[in-house]
């Protein structure tokens, strides 16, 4: 395998409120190759935004990264000084969110977002920069990007802004891009087309994707490895083929039974996530709606450990292959 | 005996550009449909097809611009506001945002309670159907002493339910029910959703832009595009579509298996045009792969090309 572009260690981030602590992130730890896609997926709560921003130091107080490391590029980007950390930001790894109303600036128009973004960072001339920038509109499927350009962001519709978001991020040929649920709230017609603009643009400048979603259908369109998160933590990784059709961990092979199937029945997982609030953490967070639940979950909280090649999980009873039968 | 027949129903609105300029918006426009007792339509398309403002004025919540909803036999597009309340005691609608639908200052017991109080139940009952409606739904009884901000989404959700389902409704209009829930707590309300169906010989009229989601419970499904509907067809045959627009949204849902990805590449390009300027002709030609020059000119009806299976294409013979 090839040396990991990204890699995290050990992350931790709580946020520290007057009811008591949530540890929204706890001893998270994943690298990505370049070129390669790996997906965070879970439900809403579950850490994988925080775990985004973390990367990037951008959560707010009363948040806190408590520990951990993140390797990109052989620096930690826990400990690099603000002004190089605002280098690195957008030129070596790039964020993209799912509401691109509130990451465009209103009151300036897209071209010239646009354009600043490369003169800021790569000092070229404003022509030169905006010739850059309409380029890669019309790759990311946008006709006239030149009138694009000259239009503010509330005279485009979603899916056109969640591409401009999307140019803006790419613009400076990042080697890592952070996408959090960047289709979400999109048309499936539209999500369809963006995807698979994202894995060309990727193809062909060798970029690492970390794509976080709860969408089941976008990782397996996406993912090579896939992150299954659950109350901070992950509980279950590996390449996406094995992770979906051999589940090792009980909360992932619930989810995946969950998703609605045409003619298939529908398993839901009882009960629901749990409060990060004070969680207690001598026992599986899973526990509660867990069908397998035994004694040694309620004492122990299960490591994340080797069941196969590449594929971790953390659980004290995991489904085997040969369980299958 | 038809539940539900809506017959060339329209809705336009006008939209104010400047100080002068008008233009009007044909959110719904001639869309004609029915269901039978306990049958479940699913009605789909992308944001802005008119599918919301649709099921709105099925229970008028919007006053119609033109066409008819007879629901039991009464037209429920013009008839009187006595008639129209009466009516509405067996016609019930769930929005996708439950926290908002609740008032967030009664309790959850008090806000299920409020249909049976307006429809004249006595109150020494009341408490005891409330008991019911809450254990129908899933919900512990006592949550009805609970406020809705301390209730997860999806147990606000089983409270709309339980407060649509409060007077034996005979059709709900489901408007993106479980659209903003997570995935676990989504597969436990429309599993609700079908027990209740089955258990009460309800009828759903279930919009949703989630295809996968409205076959595992819709009998038919009707797909709306740009205020009109564009296919009609049973939920098991989606996968055997005619319309292109239909195809190229069933290409557009993602399975959950990572082997099945070459099917990425987008069915249709561009995005649905302004309601307010449709195109010319079939309204989906500029997007659609298969357009010919009778499309731009021509609108195509909607026609029945098999039992229960309805197209508005001019290509599909």
């Amino acid at each position: 395998m090839a040396t990991p572009v990204l890699r995290v260690k050990n992350l931790s981030t709580y946020f520290h409120t007057s009811q008591g602590v949530v540890r929204a992130v706890e001893q998270v730890s994943f690298s990505l190759a370049p070129g390669k896609t790996l997906c965070l997926v879970g439900e809403s709560g579950c850490g994988k935004s925080v775990t985004a921003l973390s990367l990037l130091r951008l959560v707010e107080p009363p948040g806190k990264i408590v520990s951990g490391e993140v390797w990109l590029n052989g620096r930690d980007l826990l400990k690099l000084a603000s002004s190089e950390l605002r280098r690195v930001r957008g030129k070596e790894v790039a964020l993209v969110f799912q509401d691109s109303l509130t990451s465009l600036n209103p009151v300036l128009t897209v071209g010239l977002q646009l354009a600043e973004t490369v003169v800021a960072h790569e000092g070229l001339p404003w022509k030169e920069a905006r010739r850059r920038a309409a380029e890669l509109l019309y790759r990311l499927g946008l006709p006239e990007p030149e009138r694009l350009m000259r239009s503010y962001p509330f005279q485009l519709s979603g899916g056109m802004r969640q591409r401009v978001s999307l140019a803006m991020a790419l613009l400076l040929r990042p080697r890592v891009l952070v996408a959090d649920e960047p289709t979400t709230a999109l048309d499936v017609t539209v999500q369809a087309q963006i995807l698979a603009e994202l894995k060309r643009l990727q193809r062909e400048l060798g970029m690492a994707l970390l794509l976080i979603t709860h969408d089941l259908g976008v990782v397996a369109a996406m993912a090579d490895e896939v992150a299954v998160m659950y109350a901070g933590s992950i509980v279950e990784c590996g390449p996406v083929t094995e992770v979906f059709e051999r589940p090792a961990h009980p909360y992932t092979r619930a989810l995946l039974r969950s998703v609605p199937r045409p003619g298939e029945e529908l398993v839901p997982i009882e009960g629901q996530p749990p409060s990060l609030l004070g969680l207690p953490d001598d026992r599986c967070p899973f526990l509660p709606r867990c069908p397998e639940a035994r004694e040694e979950c309620r004492k122990r909280r299960p490591e994340l450990l080797k069941v196969a090649p590449g594929q971790l999980v953390a659980c004290h009873y995991p489904y085997m292959a040969r369980d299958e039968g | 005996m038809k539940l539900l027949e809506v017959k060339g129903l329209v809705k336009h609105y006008v939209r104010k550009r400047g100080l002068a300029r008008r233009e009007t918006i044909r959110a719904v426009d001639g869309v004609s449909f029915s269901l039978a007792p306990g049958e479940t339509l699913g009605l789909v398309g992308e944001s802005g097809c008119g599918k919301s403002t649709l099921g709105r004025l099925i229970l008028r919540l919007e006053e119609p611009t033109a066409g008819e909803v007879i629901f039991e036999g009464v037209n429920i597009a013009t008839c009187g506001e006595k008639e129209l309340r009466e009516r509405r005691r067996h016609l019930q609608i769930v929005f996708q945002d439950a926290y908002s639908s609740l008032n967030p200052r009664r309790t959850v017991g008090a806000s299920v309670e409020e249909p049976l109080a307006n429809f004249g139940v006595p109150r020494s009952e009341r408490r005891e159907q409330v008991r019911e409606l809450l254990q129908l739904v899933g919900l512990n009884p006592e949550e009805a002493a609970k406020y809705p901000h301390e209730l997860s989404g999806g147990q606000r959700q089983r409270v709309n339910l339980a407060r649509a389902l409060a007077l034996q409704p005979k059709l709900i209009v489901c408007d993106e029910p479980v659209s903003s829930l997570d995935v676990s707590i989504r597969a436990q309300i429309l599993k609700l959703f079908r027990e209740l169906k089955e258990r009460f010989r309800l009828s759903y009229l279930f919009i949703s832009h989630d295809l996968a989601a409205v076959s595992c419970l819709a009998d038919r499904v009707a797909v709306m595009y740009l205020g009109k509907i564009m296919e009609i067809l049973p939920a098991e045959a989606l996968s055997q579509a005619r319309h292109p627009y239909t195809r190229a949204l069933w290409r557009s849902v993602l399975p959950p298996d990572p082997r099945n990805r070459a099917t990425l590449e987008p069915a249709v390009k561009g995005e649905p045009p302004d309601p307010a300027n449709p195109p010319s002709g079939c309204r989906f030609h500029p997007r659609c792969p298969q357009a010919q020059e009778l499309c731009r000119w021509e609108e195509p009806v909607l026609r029945e090309i098999k039992g229960g299976h309805l197209v508005a294409c001019h290509m599909v013979v």
